[in-house]
């Protein structure tokens, strides 16, 4: 460990770098905070919008929710976009973590543990499929999707998240398979294991946190994917959350505190996951940067 | 070994084979396909048929490809120097013993975590020039008045979503160098107290050269990530002012979805492949010299 002992004024320095951090950090998330449960008056228009709770209500979150109704038209819409896009967030983020693990993680064994003709220009091909910037392929997916007729549908949204989380499973298991000896396995074989048992039974189960960190970060991708939900969809059937509160931005008639709900409600799970699994996040993050 | 078992080879390009098949068809044949695009005249859903480099010539001579490249330098240096900065500031502090330190350690992921089209419509409605909390706190502290618009003027829009950008990845750069840091042996700085290094002398002549490697790294794998920005750009500027924030992978969008021009759209696109393709043959040939 590299940690030192600080004294005089940097201690003094130290403090307020600190500080600033935290300000930084938890600033926008008390004004999200407080936008989402302050009537409209106290915000919208004012020079200084309310900084403390004023008449505080939990009924934006009631309304985005579907739980109680709302009398204006926009907001009655806003509120019904919103929890029809939550849950085709989560159908997506579901179905493209799963799909991604077990194509990632299958390939990420065949790398670390077998020979096999073209290996390298596999390890080639997923690397870089990984660093396309995805607008890149936007132009001729959509026209790929437009003529299997499958656009405003799950279809395209999760077999591109897939894609691309399943190159970020297979390339940070690839490492973490690499520092798990085999003797284990070795051992298992010599008991009469085949190799794929040896790699379900044994390996597998070794390899949990490493597992967790790859299906973390594919479903916070999946939850967050923003460009091809936003092109792919035309309509509520498949559009999902990040893209529905975007269009809330220019619609004056929606209420701030409506869009302030969403927003919580849209960052909370992934806050939530990241703070409980910050360190798996954190070794699956620097492994695949670091050794790419 | 039993003679039954599938041999290694087999199994591994087995196991291999539904990733690659995945790769093919999402990534390999769309790339091979915008180049065909790229090649035709084609207008809303009519193709008028081959035109050669004819979509490339243009991008060029209407000077969008141009300012679409000078978008992106500005942005992606911007905020590649801005978050390393800031990011080395915030591993050095966190590198320290310190009461709360695992706390402050977690805080940093948070904004990483988000989406980023989340956090381009928090920031949206924070910056808004008569009701968003950031110039209310301006107008706190004295150090505005009236209503500012950020994304008036070019200098400002530009800074701004460097600036929103950095809330969220500025994260990616700590945790990298944080790791880095911490793999530095205490010994390394016990030679240099013995020989009288201030604190300043120390990070520059010893920190700063173990961490090149990791730095570099760093730097390669985000200046990559550069060209994929795109949520902030939409949500927050949509391009503006002017050209201002047009970046190159905005630029393919609008061309192609807003003006409907999918041939010049898929000339932008492939040239932003070749780009990045660029970046990343370097990267490899990196990571392949380091090991």
């Amino acid at each position: 460990m590299g940690s030192l002992e600080l004294s005089g004024w940097f201690k003094v320095l130290h403090r307020a770098v600190i500080t600033l951090i935290i300000i930084t950090v938890l600033l926008p998330f008390y004004w999200i905070g407080i936008m989402s449960v302050t009537p409209q008056r106290y915000i919208a228009g004012q020079a200084i919008p309310t900084m403390i709770p004023r008449e505080p209500s939990l009924g934006a979150y009631q309304a985005i929710l579907g739980l109680i109704e709302i009398e204006s038209g926009p907001g009655r819409r806003a509120a019904m976009m919103f929890s029809r896009s939550l849950f085709n967030s989560i159908v997506v983020a579901a179905f493209s973590t799963f799909f991604a693990l077990i194509l990632g993680i299958l390939a990420a064994y065949a790398l670390s543990r077998l020979d096999f003709p073209g290996k390298k220009a596999s390890y080639v091909l997923i690397l870089g499929s990984r660093l396309l910037a995805q607008i890149t392929l936007a132009v001729p997916l959509f026209t790929i999707f437009r003529t299997f007729e499958v656009l405003d549908t799950y279809l395209p949204l999760i077999i591109m998240n897939t894609s691309f989380c399943m190159a970020w499973v297979t390339l940070i298991m690839d490492n973490y398979f690499d520092m798990i000896d085999s003797e284990m396995e070795d051992a298992a074989r010599v008991d009469g294991c085949t190799r794929f048992g040896a790699f379900w039974r044994v390996l597998l189960p070794m390899a949990r946190p490493g597992i967790i960190s790859v299906m973390l970060i594919s479903f916070l991708f999946s939850w967050g994917e923003f460009l091809y939900a936003l092109l792919f969809t035309s309509s509520m059937s498949a559009r999902t959350m990040p893209v529905v509160l975007s269009m809330f931005l220019g619609q004056y008639a929606i209420e701030y505190r409506l869009l302030a709900a969403g927003l919580v409600l849209g960052v909370l799970p992934p806050v939530f996951l990241a703070l409980l699994f910050q360190r798996f996040i954190i070794t699956g993050l620097t492994q695949g940067g670091l050794k790419g | 070994m039993k003679s039954k078992e599938i041999s290694e080879g087999k199994l591994g390009a087995l196991m291999m084979s539904p990733a690659i098949l995945l790769i093919i068809a999402t990534a390999v044949i769309p790339i091979l396909y915008v180049f065909y695009l790229s090649t035709r005249d084609i207008r809303g859903i009519m193709d008028m048929g081959f035109i050669g480099l004819e979509n490339y010539r243009t991008i060029i001579e209407t000077g969008r490809l141009q300012s679409a490249l000078v978008a992106t330098f500005l942005f992606g240096f911007g905020t590649i120097a801005f978050q390393m900065v800031v990011a080395m500031i915030v591993a050095l502090a966190l590198n320290v013993d310190f009461k709360g330190r695992n706390i402050i350690r977690s805080l940093i992921l948070i904004p990483w975590a988000i989406p980023t089209a989340l956090v381009g419509v928090m920031w949206s409605r924070f910056l808004s020039s008569t009701d968003g909390y950031f110039n209310a706190v301006l107008r706190l502290l004295q150090l505005a008045e009236g209503e500012v618009n950020w994304f008036l003027s070019r200098g400002t829009a530009i800074m701004m979503v460097i600036l929103v950008d950095s809330w969220k990845f500025t994260a990616i750069f700590v945790m990298i160098f944080l790791a880095g840091l911490q793999a530095i042996p205490n010994n390394f700085y016990e030679a240099a107290l013995v020989d009288g290094a201030n604190r300043l002398q120390r990070f520059i002549h010893l920190t700063l050269p173990i961490m090149k490697p990791v730095i570099l790294v760093a730097l390669i794998m985000r200046t990559i990530f550069v060209f994929h920005a795109f949520d902030l750009i939409f949500i927050l500027t949509g391009g503006g002012p002017g050209d201002a924030t047009r970046v190159l992978s905005f630029y393919t969008y609008q061309e192609t979805f807003s003006f409907l021009r999918h041939g010049r759209g898929s000339a932008a696109a492939f040239i932003l492949f070749l780009l990045t393709g660029i970046v990343t043959v370097l990267y490899i040939k990196f990571l392949g010299t380091e090991n």
